[in-house]
C-alpha cells in the first residue's frame, strides 16, 4: 500500500511506502491510496489527486482524519474507475475549473482599464454646437487622453500632482498641430475647451471625481463584480489654490498598455526589447522604448518618494521589511538595469561607429542620449533606493518614544478599528457620537420649514447615487393622481369678463348684486363661485385689481350678506363695493 | 429632598443657561455673567443643590460632560434625545444619507488624532496642543485607508456587500476641485472642510488665519472634554459590535466570498 502525501512542505505531492514518513510539519493531506496504481513517473495526475484529496480535507477537520481514511478506503474501489480518468473527477469538481475551461475574466478586468478611454469617441456626438462639433471631428481623442496622462507621468516627476491649467497648457499647442493637419484653424479657447473636457471626462468630472465603476462577469466565482479605479486621480496637498492630479497604477497601466506590471519589471523588459529592436535595426522603436523606460523610472521614483515622506512624517506606519526590501531589491535590480542599460549604450554607440548612412547615425546618436538619460536617471533611482534604510534609521528614534500610559485608549487604535468598522455600524456609532461630542443642539419648538425639510430630505435620499446602487423598479405601479381644479382656467377666465364687463358698465357694483347675477347665470353650476373667487383674488392681490381698472372697498361695516351660489354654496360676509377705476396716467 | 419653588427656579435656571453657554454663544452669555457665577458657585457648593441639577439633567437627557467657569458644558446623553445634534446640524446635504454618519465619525477621529497623537494628551494642557491644518488631517486619513487592506484577511465575517469604512473613504476622491458642491460632503476634503467648520461654530476649535488661504485650527477645553467621552464611547462601541458580530458568526458559520478591490491606493 502506498500512501499519497499533497503536504505544502513537500516541493510536489509524493507516494510514500508507510504513513507515518513524518515529513516535517506534515498537515495530514496524508491519505492512503488503497491500492490504487499511481504510476510516479506519470505526474500529470498529481494535481487531479491533489485537487481531489484537497476538496476533501476542506470539509473535515484534523482529528477525525482517521475516520476519513477509513471512509476513502470505502469509497475508492467503488470510484475507482472514475479515479483513473481525471476528465470525470474534473466535472465532478465544478468549483475549480482552473486550467481547464478558458477563462477570460483576467482580460476583460485589464480591459476595462481601456474603458473611460474607448468611451471618449461617443463624446463627439454630444456636440450640440456646429462649429464645435467640427473642432471635435478634426481631433484625435484618443491621442489626446494619451498625451494627458503622458505630460501628468511627466510632470509628477518633480512635484506631488500636475495642476489642470499645466496639462492644459502643455496640451493646447499638440492639438494644434492635429487641427493644422485638417487645414483648419480654431481659436486657442475652442482648442483648450477641447482638451478640458477629455480632462474631465478622464478625470471623471461629471460623476464627482469618483472611481470609474465597470460591471463584469468573473468566469472563476461565475457572478458579476464590480472593477472601480481611478486613471487619474486627485492629491490635496494643501498647497496652492488649485487642485492637483496624479496617475494612480491604472492610469500607468492604460499608459503603458495593457500589461500590469511593476515599475523596474518595466524597465528591464524595455532594455530587453531596446536590445532585440537594435538588433533588427529599427531604431524609431527603440528610441520609444527607451523613453518608455525614462518614465517608468520615474513611477518608481514617485514610489520612493511617498514611502520617503512617509518615514519622515509618521515612522511608526512603515514596515522595515518594506523598506529594506525596496532597498535590497531595488537596489540589484536597478543596478542589474543599469548595468544592462550601459551594454547597451556601448552597443548603440559601436552600431553608430560602424554605420554608414546619415539618417541612421542620427537616430542612433538619439538613441544613445536617451539611453544615458536613462542610466543617469537610474544611478539616481539607486541612490535614493539605497538612502531609504538610512532614513529609516535616522528617523527611528521616534520609534522608541515614550508612550504615556493614561486612561484613554490610543487613538491609532481607536481610528484602526473605525476603520476596519463596516458602514452599517459605523453609520451607527457615528449617529450616537455626534450625539455625544456635539453641545445640545438648538430646537425650534414649532417649526413649519422643518416639515418641508424632512420631505425634501426624503426625496433626496431616493436619488442618492452611491449608495442606493440598486435601481428601483416598479412593475405595477399607477399613475400619480394630479389634483385637477374643479374652478378651471375657462370658469375663471369667463368670470374674470362677466366681473370687468359687470364692473365698466355700471362703474360701482355690490357684491351681492353681482353674486346672484352670476347664480342665475347657465354656463356652469361652479360660475358663482368662480365669479366670487374672482372677487376674492382681485380684493387680496392688488395688482390683479389693478390690471382689471377694479377696486374693492367695505361698503359699511355693519351689513352683512348671505348669497346663495347654488349647489349647496353660501357667501357669506361683509357687503363690499366693487368699482371702476381706471389707473390714471398722470 | 425638599423643593422650594425658588431651587426649582435656580435649578431650571442653571440648565437653561448651560444650554445656552454649552451651544458656544458667548454674546448671549455676557448678559448674564454674574448669575451664573452666582449658581455655578452654589453648585459646587451645595450638595442637595447639584444633586437636583444633575436630576433635571437626566430628565431633560442630557450629559453632564465638565463643570467649566462659564456654565455646565452639557452633550446629549444618547443619540434619540430631543437635544441630540444631528446629521442634519452638519449640513442639510450631508444628511441626504444616513451612512453619511460613518465617514463624519472616521474624519472626526482622524481630526481628533491630529490634535491627540497620545492619549496623554487627552489629559494635556491645551495650550500645549498646537494647531493642525487640513493637510494634516488628510495624511492621517490617507495612512488608515491604506493600512487597513493589509488586515484585510482577518475580516472574514462580513458580508460581501458590505464596505468598511476604509473602502468608503478609498473609494472617494480627496478634492473635488468643483466648489458648487462643497456641502455635499463628496471629497475628503469637503468633509474635513465642514466638520472643522462645525467644531468652529460649536466653539470646539479656534481658527487662525496667519497664512493668507491657510487656516489654522486650535482646539478649545472644551473640545478636549467632548473626545474624552466621545473616545472612550467609540473605543467601547466597537468592542461591543465586535463581540456580538462574534456571537452571530458562531451561530451561521459561513463562507462568504471576498469582494474584489481594486480602487487604487494612490
Amino acid at each position: 500500500m502506498s500512501y499519497y502525501c499533497s503536504s505544502p512542505v513537500l516541493a510536489k505531492p509524493q507516494i510514500f511506502n508507510s504513513p507515518t514518513h513524518q515529513a516535517p510539519n506534515c498537515c495530514g493531506y496524508c491519505f492512503t491510496t488503497a491500492g490504487l496504481v499511481i504510476d510516479p513517473s506519470a505526474p500529470s495526475l498529481y494535481p487531479t489527486f491533489h485537487r481531489y484529496f484537497k476538496k476533501i480535507a476542506k470539509y473535515t477537520l484534523m482529528p477525525i482524519r482517521l475516520s476519513l481514511i477509513d471512509f476513502v478506503q470505502q469509497r475508492l474501489p467503488e470510484e475507482t474507475g472514475d479515479a483513473t480518468s481525471p476528465s470525470e473527477i474534473q466535472g465532478e469538481e465544478v468549483a475549480d475549473p482552473i486550467g481547464f475551461e478558458t477563462d477570460v475574466s483576467r482580460a476583460t478586468f485589464s480591459a476595462l482599464i481601456m474603458r473611460p478611454i474607448y468611451e471618449l469617441e461617443s463624446r463627439r456626438f454630444g456636440q450640440s454646437d456646429a462649429s464645435e462639433s467640427q473642432v471635435w471631428d478634426s481631433v484625435d481623442l484618443m491621442w489626446t487622453a494619451f498625451a494627458i496622462l503622458d505630460v501628468i507621468s511627466e510632470l509628477t516627476e518633480y512635484q506631488v500632482g500636475a495642476t489642470r491649467t499645466e496639462v492644459v497648457g502643455r496640451i493646447v499647442h499638440l492639438i494644434r498641430k492635429q487641427v493644422e493637419a485638417c487645414k483648419k484653424a480654431f481659436s486657442d479657447e475652442v482648442l483648450e475647451d477641447v482638451v478640458r473636457k477629455v480632462f474631465d471626462h478622464l478625470v471623471n468630472r461629471n460623476n464627482r471625481y469618483l472611481p470609474f465603476s465597470y460591471t463584469y462577469f468573473n468566469g472563476v466565482s461565475e457572478s458579476f463584480k464590480s472593477r472601480r479605479f481611478w486613471i487619474i486621480k486627485t492629491v490635496f496637498t494643501g498647497e496652492g489654490q488649485e487642485a492637483r492630479f496624479s496617475l494612480t497604477a491604472e492610469g500607468y497601466a492604460a499608459y503603458f498598455g495593457l500589461h500590469e506590471s511593476s515599475a523596474l519589471d518595466a524597465t528591464a523588459i524595455g532594455n530587453l526589447r531596446i536590445k532585440l529592436l537594435l538588433d533588427r535595426g529599427n531604431l524609431d522603436d527603440a528610441i520609444n522604448v527607451a523613453d518608455g523606460n525614462r518614465k517608468q523610472c520615474a513611477r518608481k521614483a514617485h514610489e520612493v518618494r511617498t514611502v520617503r515622506r512617509l518615514i519622515k512624517r509618521n515612522i511608526q506606519t512603515v514596515a522595515y521589511d518594506r523598506v529594506e526590501g525596496l532597498a535590497d531589491e531595488g537596489v540589484n535590480q536597478a543596478m542589474d538595469i543599469q548595468k544592462e542599460g550601459s551594454r547597451l549604450h556601448n552597443l548603440v554607440i559601436e552600431n553608430m561607429l560602424g554605420s554608414e548612412t546619415g539618417r541612421s547615425a542620427f537616430k542612433l546618436h538619439r538613441l544613445a542620449e536617451k539611453l544615458e538619460a536613462l542610466n543617469h536617471s537610474l544611478m539616481k533611482l539607486a541612490g535614493e533606493l539605497q538612502d531609504l534604510p538610512e532614513d529609516y534609521q535616522s528617523n527611528s528614534h521616534k520609534l522608541f518614544r515614550r508612550r504615556g500610559t493614561g486612561a484613554f485608549p490610543c487613538m491609532d487604535e481607536v481610528l484602526q478599528r473605525i476603520f476596519r468598522l463596516d458602514e452599517n455600524h459605523a453609520a451607527l456609532i457615528g449617529t450616537e457620537f455626534i450625539a455625544r461630542i456635539d453641545p445640545p443642539a438648538r430646537r425650534t419648538l414649532f417649526d413649519p420649514a422643518a416639515v418641508i425639510e424632512a420631505c425634501d430630505r426624503a426625496l433626496e435620499k431616493q436619488q442618492m447615487a452611491g449608495d442606493h446602487s440598486q435601481a428601483m423598479i416598479e412593475v405595477d405601479g399607477k399613475p400619480i393622481l394630479r389634483f385637477q381644479p374643479d374652478l378651471s382656467d375657462q370658469l375663471m377666465l369667463e368670470a374674470f369678463e362677466m366681473l370687468q364687463g359687470e364692473v365698466v358698465r355700471e362703474k360701482e357694483v355690490l357684491v351681492s348684486t353681482l353674486l346672484k347675477k352670476a347664480a342665475q347665470s347657465t354656463t356652469s353650476d361652479l360660475f358663482a363661485v368662480a365669479v366670487a373667487m374672482g372677487i376674492f383674488q382681485n380684493l387680496v392681490d392688488p395688482r390683479l385689481a389693478q390690471k382689471h381698472n377694479l377696486s374693492i372697498s367695505l361698503f359699511d361695516p355693519d351689513s352683512r350678506i348671505a348669497v346663495d351660489l347654488g349647489g349647496g354654496r353660501l357667501y357669506r360676509g361683509h357687503e363690499l363695493r366693487v368699482k371702476y377705476s381706471p389707473i390714471s396716467l398722470l | 429632598m425638599e423643593t422650594t419653588a425658588e431651587t426649582l427656579y435656580a435649578v431650571n435656571r442653571l440648565i437653561y443657561f448651560s444650554l445656552i453657554y454649552s451651544s458656544g454663544s458667548s454674546r448671549t452669555m455676557a448678559q448674564y455673567s454674574s448669575e451664573v457665577t452666582e449658581l455655578i458657585q452654589r453648585f459646587q457648593s451645595q450638595d442637595i443643590f447639584r444633586k437636583q441639577v444633575e436630576a433635571g439633567l437626566e430628565a431633560m437627557e442630557l450629559r453632564l460632560l465638565v463643570l467649566e467657569d462659564g456654565g455646565l458644558r452639557l452633550s446629549a446623553l444618547r443619540a434619540e434625545s430631543f437635544f441630540a445634534a444631528t446629521l442634519t446640524d452638519y449640513g442639510r446635504l450631508l444628511a441626504r444619507s444616513d451612512l453619511k454618519a460613518a465617514e463624519i465619525l472616521a474624519v472626526h477621529c482622524a481630526i481628533a488624532t491630529a490634535f491627540f497623537p497620545t492619549e496623554s494628551d487627552l489629559d494635556a494642557p491645551v495650550e500645549d496642543l498646537g494647531a493642525i491644518v487640513i493637510t494634516d488631517v488628510i495624511d492621517i486619513m490617507r495612512r488608515f485607508t491604506q493600512v487597513e487592506p493589509v488586515q484585510d484577511d482577518e475580516r472574514g465575517s462580513l458580508h460581501p456587500q458590505m464596505k468598511t469604512v476604509a473602502e468608503r473613504l478609498r473609494q472617494m476622491p480627496e478634492d473635488n476641485p468643483d466648489r458648487q458642491r462643497v456641502g455635499a460632503g463628496n471629497s475628503w476634503v469637503e468633509l474635513v472642510t465642514r466638520i472643522l467648520e462645525h467644531m468652529v461654530e460649536t466653539s470646539y476649535l479656534l481658527p487662525f488665519k496667519e497664512n493668507p488661504g491657510e487656516t489654522e485650527y486650535r482646539p478649545t477645553p472644551a473640545y478636549q472634554t467632548a473626545m474624552r467621552e466621545g473616545i472612550v464611547y467609540s473605543f467601547h462601541a466597537f468592542r461591543d459590535i465586535v463581540l456580538r458580530s462574534q456571537l452571530k458568526e458562531s451561530a451561521t458559520q459561513g463562507t462568504p466570498v471576498k469582494e474584489d478591490k481594486d480602487v487604487s491606493d494612490q
